[in-house]
Parts: structure tokens; sequence; C-alpha cells
């Protein structure tokens, strides 16, 4: 018997919810393998939400001259103002994207077809202005895949089930170092999986000690942790953070959205209503509880002028980082060393 | 009725322009007509009309007429789809060599229907850059030089200043200059109906910009953005209230951009569709898909250049604000550009010190200068706006 794993046929609509993008694309990929499984010829279009107009629905739902089978994949659905540090990337197409009431309504009529020859994969990030759309399409008989951000248990699971489908045997402790030496990130996870099974020859179980060996000397400090250690106000650890994140690829564009997105939660902490209960607190702010939990410790040490003068060490290294004559590096060093005066000048 | 009538203040330079038109008749006739020449550049101030008087120009070298305004050549090319006559324009900061390379090769035949081959650049002080290693400019020197027997160039920019000295040295120049409040008044009463009050706002709070002038005239939209600029510097009291102010004006940034990129957008991606011969449910020919992945570029570098230029227009008004607050200060509260505001701007001046708002006018003007680079606007702008707030942090 083969191992050759044959996707189900898939349904007429499918709803990926949620911002984490690898298992947004797995689902994808299933929808996509599903209808090839059925018809190698199948036609795979991959649009964004603004595309998926009333006519342009209605010609992709009319029959087809070559009766063939088709893939509708959209994009860019749900997104809101709280897209976080994604915001800050002026290449980001500005689309917030929302479908037509026609269109919503024949995707749900179209999502009770039985056998269907042409099969949509809605991606919608699910934030709060696209809510009330995202009911609407599930009023038929839709697929929802939820791909939000997982827990922390979330993380050392979805480790696990990796080496499940990989065939991997591994001890009870691999998962909880994978996630402590790579990081909350999905797709550095599966890679690292993927690596970890090539790597090592395929018998007994893969142990703690492996993964440690694999990981070894390899420092994952990425923009966050600079900008922990700066709101800590400590300057030198967010120097050395910042050299150890360049080094590991991090770049300074990103690192500037990091520190600002940082900051930003910082200023919104500082309006949060003591009064109030942490979870309504967060939420009138727009931030999560543990969000708005760990930027009121940060707060201490920053006034309001500290966090204007942070404002404009910021700006001043974003558009150094993004010039062409300077030295990247040495601009996010001036920057980092301004952070630190402006904290202690108050 | 003749194609100059719509320049608004341009009395010089449209008769300059029009002894070139008779001048070209006679070089078309095998004469001297030394009026006339290959290569032009239009100088004036953003909203002086460069663009409109590179295309007056334009009617008048194909039309029959001299430039009626009624024919086919004159109509076609206000449409832009004349195709003796190309207008083009950056679509991201600058010219991209390749884009000015498209263009010279263009340029070298001969005319299709008309009597010139004319090819208008708007901003060609983009053609400048650093970052392009100055090829661009080259590139277009070179044609500039040795032009084709019946081709045009015309040049538009902002100032002398702005263009590189071997282009500049090698053409004749126009000068545009803004037209007055009260002349854009009387065209804003007499060419687009408007009530005289609100043509006269309109003249002041644009300061001679036809265009905008034009767009604050008949459209709700354009006059709310502007009151809302004129509402910022006193919702700043927060650092809270700055980066949400900042959010804002980055959202209503791209709102403006979508209303003037969207309907070319989807246009282009037709055509493309169109020249590969692509139906919605047809096979897909080869190529049309990277004909539209580079289109969808050029898109992005365009709806991101009109983000920026709609940032640096609400810019310009919140300058305007700040002008105004300066004159109240100082007593001079008889020329406000923003008079319909004196409420907003009383306050402000109550508020602060003259020094403290030329501050404030430094640190806008720093802005728009860091904006036109690749700076992120919305942390740009949360930067001035807490700066704004409180003038001291910038020491
Ligand atoms: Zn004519």
């Amino acid at each position: 018997m083969t191992t050759h794993k044959i996707a189900p046929a898939p349904p007429a609509l499918t709803l990926v919810v949620g911002t984490e993008e690898l298992l947004a694309d797995r689902a994808v990929s299933l929808v996509v393998a599903g209808a090839r499984g059925m018809d190698p010829q199948t036609d795979v279009r991959d649009i964004s939400a603004g595309d998926l107009t009333f006519p342009a629905i209605q010609e992709f739902l009319s029959p087809s001259l070559f009766s063939e089978r088709r893939v509708v994949v959209v994009r860019g659905l749900g997104m809101g103002r709280a897209e976080e540090v994604a915001d800050d990337d002026d290449e980001s197409a500005p689309a917030s994207g929302s479908l037509d009431d026609r269109v919503v309504a024949a995707l749900v009529a179209h999502s009770k077809t039985d056998e269907p020859d042409v099969h949509f994969v809605l991606l919608h990030r699910n934030a709060n202005s696209g809510r009330g759309q995202l009911n609407a399409l599930k009023k038929g008989k839709a697929t929802v895949t939820d791909c939000k951000t997982p827990t922390r248990k979330g993380y050392t699971d979805f480790v696990a089930a990796e080496f499940v489908s990989l065939h991997r045997p591994i001890t009870p402790d691999v998962p909880e170092t994978m996630v402590a030496a790579a990081g909350r990130d999905l797709r550095a996870l599966a890679a690292a999986c993927g690596q970890l099974s090539a790597d090592y020859p395929a018998k007994g179980r893969l142990d703690r000690q492996a993964v440690e060996s694999f990981f070894a000397g390899r420092v994952e400090v990425d923009a966050f942790a600079i900008a922990d250690a700066i709101l800590a106000g400590d300057t030198g650890k967010a120097l050395v953070a910042t050299r150890q994140a360049i080094a590991g690829g991090a770049t300074g564009p990103a690192i500037t959205a990091a520190l600002a997105f940082n900051f930003r939660n910082l200023i919104k902490a500082s309006s949060a209503p003591r009064a109030m209960p942490l979870e309504q607190a967060a939420a009138e702010v727009g931030l999560r509880d543990w969000q708005l939990r760990k930027a009121r410790q940060q707060l201490t040490g920053w006034s309001p002028d500290a966090v204007a003068r942070a404002l404009r060490a910021l700006a001043e290294a974003d558009a150094n980082v993004k010039g062409a004559a300077v030295d990247a590096e040495y601009a996010i060093e001036l920057m980092i060393i301004k952070l630190g005066r402006a904290r202690r000048a108050g | 009725m003749s194609v100059f009538d719509g320049l608004v203040g341009q009395e010089m330079a449209a008769h300059e322009l029009q002894v070139a038109v008779s001048d070209a008749q006679l070089v078309l006739g095998g004469q001297a007509g030394p009026a006339m020449t290959h290569a032009w550049l239009f100088v004036g101030p953003p909203g002086s009309g460069r663009s409109l008087a590179a295309r007056a120009f334009a009617q008048a070298l194909q039309c029959q007429e001299g430039g009626c305004g009624q024919c086919k050549d004159c109509l076609d090319i206000a449409n832009r789809t004349h195709p003796d006559v190309v207008m083009t324009e950056p679509v991201g900061v600058h010219y991209g060599v390749e884009d000015v390379r498209e263009l010279v090769a263009q340029a070298s035949g001969s005319p299709i229907r008309g009597r010139w081959r004319v090819f208008v650049l708007e901003d060609a002080d983009r053609l400048e850059s650093q970052q392009m290693d100055w090829k661009p400019a080259n590139v277009l020197l070179k044609a500039i030089e040795e032009p084709a027997p019946h081709t045009v160039w015309i040049l538009c920019a902002p100032s002398l200043q702005d263009v590189i000295a071997t282009i500049k040295s090698r053409c004749r120049v126009v000068s545009l200059r803004t037209p007055s409040a009260s002349e854009v008044t009387e065209v804003l009463i007499t060419k687009y109906g408007a009530e005289p009050e609100l043509a006269a706002a309109a003249a002041r709070i644009s300061q001679g910009h036809i265009g905008q002038a034009r767009r604050y005239v008949r459209d709700e939209d354009t006059r709310n953005r502007h009151s809302d600029v004129m509402n910022l510097p006193a919702s700043l009291t927060t650092l809270d209230a700055c980066i949400e102010a900042a959010a804002q004006f980055v959202e209503t940034a791209d709102e403006r951009m979508k209303d003037s990129v969207k309907g070319r957008d989807t246009q282009e991606r037709e055509d493309v569709r169109q020249v590969y011969g692509v139906g919605a449910r047809g096979i897909e020919a080869r190529g049309v898909a990277k004909a539209l992945n580079d289109l969808e570029k050029t898109q992005k570098r365009r709806a991101k250049r009109a983000r920026s230029d709609a940032v640096d227009l609400a810019l310009l008004d919140l300058l305007s604000f700040y002008r105004d607050v300066l004159m109240v200060q100082w007593g001079a509260d008889v020329s406000l550009i923003n008079k319909e505001f004196a409420a907003q701007l009383h306050a402000a001046a109550a508020g602060a010190s003259p020094e403290i708002t030329m501050r404030r006018i430094e640190e806008v003007l720093r802005t728009r200068a860091t904006l036109s680079g690749n700076a992120a606007p919305r942390l740009v702008l949360e930067a001035l706006f807490a700066t704004l707030r409180d003038p001291a942090v910038a020491h």
C-alpha cells in the first residue's frame, strides 16, 4: 500500500478565517489539491477582494464552454484598522476588502451547490470591521477553516502534529524545546520540523538533544526584543539586541516598524481607564489584555514628552534606513541611543 | 474660441506659444520659423496650469485651426486618445530609465495622423535622481539633442532650478505664473458657475491652484477634508489623540488616492486582457499573467505616489493654518487664507506665542521634506503631531 495522500473533494465555498499565513496557505493548498485530484486541468485563479465584483462572480459561475473545474482564491477580505505592524509597511496595498452585497448573496447561494465545479476559497482576516460580512458569508453551507494565531499551547501542538504528518516519532519534550528555540512563528517551526526530520536519520525517536544541537548558535533575537529592552530603559541591552537582530537578518524598516508598534501600544495603554477591569480597559483602547498588562509595566519611566521625543527619533530613523545613502545599522544604533536619552530626559 | 483662452492669467505665455504655432506652420512648409523649436520647458508653480498649457500647445500644433478646441484633433488630445500626442508622468517617485527609453523610441517615428509627434513630460523635475544614477535624464538628453524632424518635446517642471542644467540649456523656457486670487475667483464664477462667496473662499484656500480651487467648489468631500485639517490642531491634546489623528490622516489620504486611481486601474487591467485576447472564462494566453503582474507593480507605485501627494496636500492646508495663526498673532488678520475658520485660528493664536507657531511651521515643512522620501507616512505624521502638541520636544 502506498502512502499517497488523497485530498478530499473540496466544498463549493471555503472560508479561511484568521491571520496565520502558514495555516491559510495550507487551507488553500488543500482545496487546490482536492480539485486537481478530480481534474488535473483545474484552473486556479488568485484574485484580490476588490476584483470579485458582481459581474466577475457571474462569469465565474456561468456554465463553462470547456466544462473545466475551477478554484477561485480571493484574498484580502476583512482587513481592518487593527492590522498592527503590517500596517506600517507602505508597500501594502490599502485594500480593506469588503464585498458587494450581491456578491455575498451569490456566494451563499453557491455554497449550497452539490458537486460544484467552481470552488471559492475566501481568505478573511476577520478584523472588527469585517465581522458582519463574515457572518453573512457563513449563512449558507460554507466550510470554515480557523487560521487564527495560536495560543502558547497551540504552537507546541502544531509541532507535535507536524512530526506526526512527517511520520517522525519524537520524545515529549521536543515541541517545547522547538518553540523556545524557533519562537512563535509557524513558518519557522514548520521549516525546522522538516529540516530536522531530513537531517536526523530515521531510526529511533527524535529527542531534545537533537533539537538543541540543531539550533545551537542560532540566536533568535527579533526586533521585539529590542523594543522590550528600550522600553525597560536598558540602552546597552537594546544595542546588543540590535546587533543580533541585524546579524539574524532583521532589516532597518522591520526594526523601526516593530518599535513604532510598541510605542503605539504604550500610548494606548496610557489612555486606558485604570478603574475598569483589565479586559474591558484593553478593549476600550484596542489592545489585547496581555498587551495592556505589559505596556502598563513599561509605562513607568516614560513621560508623554519622552514618548513624543521617541516618536521623533523613530520617524527620523525610519526615513534614514529607507534612504539610499545612509548606513542602516548606524542609523538604527543612533536611534537606540536617542530613545534611551529621551527616556532619561523624562 | 481658442484653446489658449482656458489658461488663466497666462497672457504672456499664451502669446509666445501662439507665435510659435504660426512659425510651426512655416516649418512644415519647409521655411524657417524661428519661434518654433523642438524642445520646450514649461515652468510654473503647482497649479499654475503647466499641464493645461502643454495640452493647449499640443492642440494648437495639431489642429487645422490653430487650436479650436472643437475638432477631432483637439478633442482627442483633450481625451488623451490622440495617437501623436503622448502625455506621461512618472508612475513612482521618479521616472524609470525603461519608461524614458520607451518614450525616446516612440519619438523617433514620424507622425501617424497629425503634423507633429508631441511628447509631454509632466514633472520633469523627477527625471533627475541620484538613485537612478541620472540615467533617465541622460537618455532623454540624447533624444532632445538629436530630435526626429517632426517631434516636439514639452517638459513641465515647477521651477528652473528643479531641472538638470544640461536639459534646461537645450530647451526654450516658457514661464507660467500663479494666477491671482481674483483671477481664479473670476474663472470659477464665469466658467464653472460657482457662487461668488464660495469661489472667493476656494481661490484663497487653494492659493492660486486652479485644479484645487475647482475641486473645492465642486466637491463637498474636498471641503470637508479641508475643515478636518482646520480642526486638527486643537484636537492634539494627548499623545493618544496624536496617533489617532495620524491614523485618520493616512486613512483619508488612502480614500483620496483610491478616488484618483480606481477607474484607471480597472481600465488598464481590462486593456491588458483585451490585448491578450482573454475573456473572463477563456484560457489565459501565455504572458498575460506576467503582463498583469507588471501592471500591478506599476499601479502599486502609482497608488503610493498618489497617496503621498494626498498627504502633502493636507500638510499644505495645515501649513496655511499656522501661517494664519501667525498673522493673527502679529495683528495682521486682514489677509487670512482660512478666513472661514477664524474661531479656530484665534483660539490657536491665543494658546501659543508667535515663536511656538514658527516652530510648528518649521516642523510641518520638515515633515513635507521627510515624506518626499520613503519613510512610513503614519509614523512620520505621529512624530509631527506629537511635536505640534508641544514643540518643546523638538529641542
Ligand atoms: Zn481644433
